[in-house]
């Protein structure tokens, strides 16, 4: 009788606020769709790890070394990179290059957070690991993180997923400080110019060689995610292009949440530094959107034909949604003003610039 | 003390009693660090966008003839 209740009596209060926590999760997964394909893993990974005395430590602990820890080389991330790139269709940028300024200039928040971060107290790594929360990509903040040995992997991952679902809500109001309403009514022709498929070849094997030979740190990054497009354009390997998108991408997408929820034990976890990460991805996300929006607003004067200065806001790789923000938005001051394709290329450039900054931060930061 | 200790006292502070803000110092080397990456960070990712944009343009010269 007594192995019965024995384990029930070693709960602590700190892993039943683990248990709410995961609920939390699971419910904004299910009820609200935030970012379902994570969280939801991740919810009921923080049960499980969680659970007095649990079994289930011992396997994902397991799974966390093989697939995530720097030992691993960050193995899931990278390949989950791949399905990413077989996703991500260039074409909108390739037919207007110059809207990968924007992506760049989205990226100012990873680097203001940095500064916050460091000001905060945070040692250097550490605060180069939240700051990557600004990066809006999940595979990226893993691996930084993770190559950089911060403690703070489960909640940069919780903060970074979190926002990423939050964008619809994180940046229209930014967006409407930052500009004015003439600004926001400024209509782009979109011309369907052709790209040839050579283009689209040389494309992704092209980037990797330029971002190989400038930061090598993200070559790892951007060689995955640029295979996985190669995998997609050529044209003669749909099979593995769609095995790629879809069940290589789930396989890992499942592991990958449940084993970042190793690092969601109560002792881990439950520290007074996750609230300031979470508050710090919020400024990252604030900080990428203003140096997009403020980018477009530089150019302004000094364009002929102006540029809709809320495209520069979807220059946070969070795709698609920040996209679909900035159409909407478009859409709502001007029911003719279409920025959807422009807000695409935007959106895809800023997933090569943030992989970009991944790497570059650790060629900086190590 | 940092301003993570001070936030930190914050959040213990019925733990802990009271508050002690009297040996408050910003850690200013850690900070010119992170400037210093900021400014070749944002410098670099800025290059390698530009190259980029230069290549693709070329591509988009050269294939579409």
């Amino acid at each position: 009788m007594e192995v019965l209740y024995q384990n029930l009596l070693s709960v602590t209060p700190q892993q039943v606020i683990m248990w709410v926590i995961g609920g939390i999760l699971i419910f904004l997964a299910i009820k609200k769709n935030m970012e379902p394909t994570l969280l939801l893993p991740m919810g009921f990974g923080a049960i499980l790890v969680n659970l007095p005395n649990s079994g289930a430590k011992a396997v994902i602990n397991h799974l966390f070394n093989i697939g995530i820890s720097n030992e691993s080389h960050e193995l899931f991330p990278l390949i989950l990179f791949i399905g990413i790139g077989a996703m991500i269709d260039f074409k909108p940028l390739l037919t207007n290059p110059k809207l990968m300024l924007f992506g760049a200039a989205a990226q100012f928040g990873i680097f203001f957070t940095l500064c916050m971060a460091t000001l905060l107290g945070f040692d250097i790594k550490d605060a180069a690991s939240v700051a990557i929360i600004g990066a809006a990509d999940g595979p990226t903040s893993i691996y930084v993180t993770q190559t950089l040995g911060s403690k703070y992997t489960a909640a940069i991952m919780v903060a970074a997923y979190s926002y990423m679902a939050l964008v619809p809500i994180v940046q229209p109001p930014i967006i409407k400080l930052c500009t004015t309403k003439n600004e926001r009514r400024i209509r782009m022709d979109y011309t369907n110019k052709q790209v040839s498929k050579l283009t689209e070849i040389l494309f992704p094997i092209v980037v990797t060689v330029i971002v190989g030979l400038v930061a090598p740190d993200a070559v790892a990054l951007i060689g995955f995610l640029m295979f996985g497009n190669l995998i997609r354009v050529c044209g003669v390997l749909d099979s593995l292009s769609e095995t790629a998108q879809k069940v290589l991408a789930n396989l890992i997408t499942i592991f990958l949440g449940i084993t970042i929820a190793s690092r969601m034990t109560a002792e881990e976890f439950l520290v007074p530094e996750t609230l300031f990460i979470m508050a710090l991805g919020l400024v990252a996300f604030i900080f990428d959107t203003f140096g997009g929006v403020m980018l477009a607003k530089l150019m302004n004067l000094f364009m002929k034909k102006k540029i809709n200065p809320m495209i520069g806001a979807a220059g946070i790789s969070a795709f698609p949604m920040s996209a679909r923000v900035v159409h909407k938005m478009g859409l709502q001051e001007d029911n003719q003003n279409f920025l959807l394709m422009h807000s695409i290329g935007v959106n895809v450039s800023g997933q090569i610039a943030s992989v970009i900054v991944g790497g570059l931060i650790l060629a900086l930061v190590k | 003390m940092n301003i993570l200790n001070i936030l930190t006292q914050v959040l213990e502070a019925q733990a802990t009693g009271g508050l002690d803000f009297s040996n408050f110092q910003i850690n200013y080397e850690a900070l010119s660090k992170a400037l210093s990456i900021t400014g070749t960070g944002m410098l670099g990712v800025f290059i390698i966008t530009i190259v980029i944009i230069i290549v693709v343009n070329l591509l988009n010269k050269f294939t579409n003839r």
